[in-house]
């Protein structure tokens, strides 16, 4: 609710930019017990500046505001909107924030403001996106995630690459840079930016139907921008995988 | 957008030949060498396969401790094409080595290596398999499976000698391949 409960009382909306906007205030009168509702659609406002919006009650009177709703009716020009209370004496900001073209803003009777969009869709509190440094300090919760700085976060991978045995032929990768096929059952990858050390957490799989003589991936060789990838074998040769997949955890330098 | 990649025919020091995948358009957070962003924001990069970025490319790669370990550098490199990659036999993968043409072959002699090796450990195996079939065959089997199988054992024992010199006799790699551990 929002009281005004003097005759100096009263609710002021002030306009930054010339725009046109629609107003609209529900209140109750409460005069010594007698409740009378009141609704008032206020004239359009082109211009700037200050215009009341929800007049000063009369003496030994009060007003209620149930509802006020502030809509920007202009097809394009953003405004900054300033809604104030005043006691005659001292002024107080209740709500302000721009409005965009058919953007509005309603407080009601629970004395929550919410915003609409030009969709009417309610309008999120939106968190500022995350820094660099801020995904890789991973401390905050006050900023939000965005997909073009998602990979910066420690706990998410790095790099990572599916590549075929036989040919060497990279079918999918993230911050590589090259495999090179260096022996039967070996593979080294050249990642695109080097992680800041050696202590970077590498895991690798090989996919191989038949699983006759391939049994399990190691890694080996760890050094901050490459890395030995070698399927364990049961016989001397002939232990390429279909594919080798790689994925690399860690900070980048 | 689309991966694409040139392949890099390496000869190292000792030799041996590494077919290293160069990318030349992929996807990352950060430009690697010699490349420039297609698309910043969805993070597609592209880089021409010049001399410049190859060699530095191999630089990289060839800077791991296992190769530094064991001296090994960079001879020489050719740009290959994936189909020569590909029709490249991979049975003595570890023999190969780029031809006058410009084609994936094999060093022969390497190859024999290899060839041993791989026999050896085949025979290896074969031979505890015959083991537990023996002992299972003296427990319940006739004295005419076991007699079979001690025949095979022996026939297995005595196969290097013959083994041995058909490797030394082969001129090719595909007579290599046709010699088993069966006569």
């Amino acid at each position: 609710m929002l009281l005004l409960d003097g005759t100096s009382d009263l609710v002021k909306v002030t306009v930054g930019t010339a725009a046109d906007i629609e107003v609209h205030a529900s209140y109750v009168e409460n005069n010594a017990g007698t409740i009378t509702p009141i609704s008032d659609n206020i004239a359009s406002i082109t211009g700037t500046g200050a215009n009341t919006v929800v007049p000063s009650p009369g003496a030994s009177k009060q007003f209620n505001v149930k509802l006020l709703s502030i809509y920007n009716n202009h097809s394009s020009q953003a405004t900054l909107i300033t809604v104030s209370h005043t006691d005659g004496t001292d002024e107080s900001v209740l709500w302000e924030g721009t409005l965009n073209a058919s953007e509005s803003v309603v407080f009601d009777q629970m004395g929550v403001w919410t915003m609409y969009d030009s969709s009417g869709n309610q309008k999120g509190t939106a968190f500022p996106a995350a820094t660099q440094a801020e995904m890789e300090a991973a401390s905050s919760t006050t900023v939000s995630v965005t997909p073009g700085r998602q990979h910066y976060h420690p706990g998410h991978p790095k790099c990572w690459s599916k590549n075929t045995a036989n040919s060497t032929t990279i079918l999918g990768s993230y911050n590589v840079a090259s495999v090179a096929d260096t022996n039967t059952g070996v593979v080294t990858i050249t990642i695109a930016t080097d992680f800041a050390d050696t202590n970077w957490a590498c895991k690798c799989s090989l996919e191989e139907a038949t699983l006759t003589t391939v049994t399990d991936c190691t890694y080996s060789s760890l050094a901050a921008g490459t890395v030995i990838l070698n399927s364990a074998v049961e016989a001397a040769s002939g232990s390429d995988p279909s594919t080798w997949s790689f994925m690399g955890l860690g900070d980048h330098a | 957008m689309k991966i694409a990649q040139k392949h890099i025919a390496v000869t190292l020091s000792d030799g041996h030949l590494v077919i290293v995948g160069l990318l030349t358009t992929a996807r990352g957070s950060a430009l690697p060498y010699g490349a420039r962003w297609l698309d910043q924001a969805s993070g597609w990069w592209t880089r021409p396969a010049s001399n410049e970025v190859i060699f530095a490319e191999l630089q990289r790669t060839f800077s791991n401790p296992h190769f530094t370990s064991q001296g090994l550098t960079v001879l020489s490199y050719q740009v290959v094409t994936e189909a020569e990659v590909l029709a490249a036999d991979r049975t003595f993968r570890n023999a190969w080595k780029l031809e006058a043409n410009g084609k994936i072959g094999h060093d022969l002699a390497k190859a024999k290596v290899l060839a041993v090796d791989y026999l050896w450990a085949k025979r290896q195996k074969l031979m505890e398999k015959l083991d537990k079939e023996l002992m299972h065959a003296e427990i319940r089997g006739t004295a005419q499976q076991v007699n079979a199988l001690k025949q095979r054992k022996t026939d297995l024992a005595n196969r290097p000698n013959q083994i041995k010199q058909a490797i030394a006799d082969a001129t090719t790699i595909t007579e290599l391949k046709a010699i088993t551990l069966e006569d």
